[in-house]
């Protein structure tokens, strides 16, 4: 879908048409109130739970977009059967991205301290910990040592329970600008963590990998100077065929502003740019999954609803891809495709329209079957 | 850790953990022999009647045989390389008719998708690689 200058400026008439019917007054007061019920139920509902559910999956996921690299750190909990006895694991997923290409592994973390309840999960070595209002990420292996700290910048949302297929769900508290400290050494080498701009969400949900769901989760993070955090999200079945639900949440100034919601959101995903023999961890799926190529993605977003209208474009330039066996099939495989890239936001209200480009993040889910 | 126990130990944990993949791989190698030569030694696996065998004798009639070293297992394993480089470079040697071969490669992907499911299954290659 090709789009102009004139057709966003029509759009954003009509949005402002219809925002004029209001009063400045009823705007700002309906933001504030939504506003102050999400960020207390997230900070409210933030917290491991470790469900004994066969089909449980729980992961706090941390991304850090530095000067120097852009890092993925997510710990993942799932309830593993070995012998009729379900064990819990935890396993942690490092991808780091220099911009001559990327590194990082799957490492399962052994003697995990899993406590419901509480805003921390790891062993002695290896945690992240939330505790006087900001997270503490370690990490310390034969790969490395990562010592960051993540300070909240913004309101977090608690999202709504999100179907996944039939019988499946997900929920999910998202956190879209943190600010990150520290040091990272990761096979030899180093850099330091300064003032970066972070994004952090957890998720839980009762679902089978491989079964017909996807997702295509973006992320759009500001710098220090910059206002808008944008997060989008889009449920899918399997082959991306049919939408479940679509959403688009904003952040302004540190604060949540709105959220547009399915039929108010437009998206189109290209695939202009393909990636050879991509960078895949844990390094066994490049063995495992068949193919050798992955489509780097272009999302282009629109969303209008009352008051505001957005358009997003973002152009991914790299991708790495981390592989999890699906839990019934088992020669299928899902594969989670994590793209950098660069995007371009545009809000406009009738009071205002805000253009910022920003770093963004796009993950898409799809289920590869080997044979 | 020599190829051998690793194939050995890691063939019994799905024979043992995971019986229906295991099935499907014993029916998919049924009555067939495949040598592999790793840095020279040969190992000798062969699947009859729903189980597998392993010893180093190499009979004069097989289905297939795979030749390399312990270092490029590895970086198969690792992802550092993918199997059709190694083949095309002659890193990876694959002898056999055409059936053979595609019904070893559908073998190898069950083997390797039902150990990438298995906690005890890291450790194993760890033994072999020696890290």
């Amino acid at each position: 879908m090709s789009r102009t200058d004139s057709d966003s400026d029509s759009r954003y008439a009509n949005v402002n048409a219809k925002a004029s019917v209001l009063t400045s007054g009823s705007i700002v007061s309906k933001v504030s109130n939504s506003s102050e019920k999400v960020f207390s139920n997230a900070v409210r509902s933030n917290y491991v739970r470790a469900s004994a559910a066969a089909t449980a999956k729980e992961w706090f996921h941390f991304l850090i977009f530095s000067d120097e690299a852009h890092i993925l750190i997510n710990f993942s909990l799932m309830n593993q059967n070995a012998r009729g006895l379900a064990q819990q694991t935890l396993r942690l997923t490092i991808l780091i991205n220099q911009g001559d290409g990327w590194q990082g592994e799957v490492i399962e973390l052994p003697g995990p301290e899993v406590v419901p309840g509480e805003l921390r999960l790891g062993n002695q070595q290896s945690y992240f910990d939330y505790r006087d209002g900001y997270y503490q990420v370690r990490f310390q292996g034969s790969q490395g040592i990562i010592n960051l700290d993540l300070v909240p910048a913004v309101d977090g949302v608690f999202a709504n329970t999100v179907s996944l297929d039939h019988s499946a769900h997900l929920k999910w508290i998202g956190v879209p600008r943190l600010v990150a400290n520290g040091q990272i050494s990761w096979q030899g080498r180093q850099f330091t963590i300064s003032q970066a701009a972070a994004y952090h969400d957890h998720n839980w949900g009762e679902f089978l990998w491989g079964r017909d769901f996807g997702w295509v989760w973006a992320i759009i993070v500001p710098d220090r100077t910059q206002r808008y955090a944008a997060v989008y999200t889009r449920l899918t079945d399997c082959a991306a065929h049919t939408t479940l639900s679509e959403a688009l949440m904003v952040w302004q100034d540190g604060t949540y502003l709105c959220t547009f919601r399915d039929d108010e959101v437009q998206t189109q995903i290209d695939f202009v740019d393909t990636m050879n023999n991509p960078f895949r961890i844990p390094g066994v799926m490049k063995l495992a999954v068949a193919g050798a190529h992955a489509d780097i993605p272009l999302v282009n977003i629109q969303a209008t609803n009352r008051i505001y209208c957005a358009d997003i474009s973002i152009r991914c330039v790299s991708l790495a891809q981390i592989g999890v066996p699906s839990d019934g099939d088992i020669l299928s495989v899902s594969v989670l495709n994590e793209s950098i890239g660069e995007a371009e936001f545009r809000l406009a209200s009738d009071t205002q329209t805000a253009v910022q480009a920003s770093v963004a993040f796009v993950e898409q889910v799809q289920v590869i079957r080997s044979l | 850790m020599s190829f051998s126990q690793l194939l050995a130990d890691t063939l019994a944990l799905l024979a043992d953990n995971a019986h229906p993949f295991y099935r499907s791989l014993a029916t998919k190698l049924d009555g067939r022999i495949v040598v592999f030569e790793i840095d020279i030694n040969p190992v000798v696996l062969r699947f009859e009647n729903g189980a597998h065998f392993i010893d180093d004798e190499v009979p004069l009639s097989i289905d297939l045989a795979l030749s390399t070293d312990r270092a490029t297992i590895v970086e198969l394993v690792d992802g550092d390389a993918l199997l059709i480089d190694l083949v095309i470079n002659d890193k990876l040697k694959l002898t056999g008719a055409p059936d053979s071969l595609a019904i070893f490669h559908e073998a190898m992907l069950i083997y390797v998708n039902a150990l990438t499911r298995e906690k005890a299954a890291p450790a194993m290659y760890q033994k072999f690689t020696g890290h």
